[in-house]
């Protein structure tokens, strides 16, 4: 269950239109590194894994992208928001605009809609884990291509706030990692045979 | 070169009371220790309330390998 607070994680008041820049930004809204994959990921992957701590990690940081999904698609409909259809065809976003006119619809900056192919969730915890610490690394680094393709402090601050954030869930993924290999480790390691093994022989 | 047995090597590299360092083909990320945090509104600015984490676009050669 979720509860919801009517209000953005971090504020997005973008003063100046930029279509071009939303239809890069839009990549984190429905790309391969976006933040409606990694909240899907996380969200699935929970159930699976074998400790208390792994599985509200996922849950916490799942929940988090999800409000970081609510975040970018503000971004990117106020950036679009009352643009004439002629001015979204100069800037790239003429197909965008037959299908979905100023909607939000999760595709990738080139235009791919959002694939479940972006995702996995493996069943094993250590698989599962490593594949999370990469989409943080790869979320970063996306963000960090849009604010190389930014110019505007009001879209600049948001997403140097949504890159942050993807540095602190990768440290609590890796501890999510030690603590699910410990507890695998202890399963299997016996330093003397425990009596129930012996008996069996 | 002396070859080791295996029973040494097992020994050595199966066993946690004799292995305890990171081992072959496993990544590690060091647990954080909880030191000071920043105030709540300094923590929603930098995108982090632990001063350890609050790692800038441009400050950490590694993260900047194309900028
Ligand atoms: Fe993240």
């Amino acid at each position: 269950m979720w509860i919801y607070d009517k209000k953005l994680e971090y504020p997005v008041k973008i003063k100046n239109c930029n279509p071009k820049m939303a239809k890069y930004i839009i990549t984190q809204y429905g790309g391969p590194d976006g933040e409606l994959a990694a909240s899907l990921r996380y969200l699935s992957q929970r159930f699976s894994m074998p400790t208390e701590e792994a599985r509200s990690i996922l849950n916490d940081i799942g929940t988090e992208e999800l409000a970081h999904l609510e975040i970018v698609g503000t971004m990117v409909h106020q950036l679009t928001k009352g643009v004439p259809a002629d001015v979204l065809e100069k800037n790239g976003l003429g197909a965008y605009y037959a299908d979905h006119d100023h909607a939000i619809y999760p595709i990738s900056a080139a235009g791919n809609p959002w694939t479940a192919e972006y995702i996995q969730s493996k069943g094993d915890p250590i698989a599962d884990l490593y594949e999370d610490l990469a989409a943080e690394q790869k979320a970063r680094a996306t963000y960090e291509n849009l604010i190389n393709l930014a110019d505007d402090p009001d879209v600049i601050e948001p997403l140097k706030f949504l890159r942050a954030r993807e540095i602190v869930h990768f440290q609590r993924f890796g501890e999510a990692l030690r603590i699910v290999e410990d507890k695998l480790a202890q399963k299997k390691f016996f330093i003397t045979k425990p009596e129930f093994l012996k008996k069996r022989e | 070169m002396i070859q080791p047995t295996l029973d040494i090597c097992n020994m050595l590299y199966n066993n946690p009371a004799f292995f305890t360092g990171p081992k072959l083909a496993h990544a590690y990320v060091p647990f954080q220790q909880l030191v000071c945090v920043y105030p709540p509104m300094k923590g929603l600015e930098r995108g982090t309330i632990f001063p350890e984490l609050d790692r800038p676009f441009g400050i950490d050669p590694e993260y900047t390998a194309d900028a």
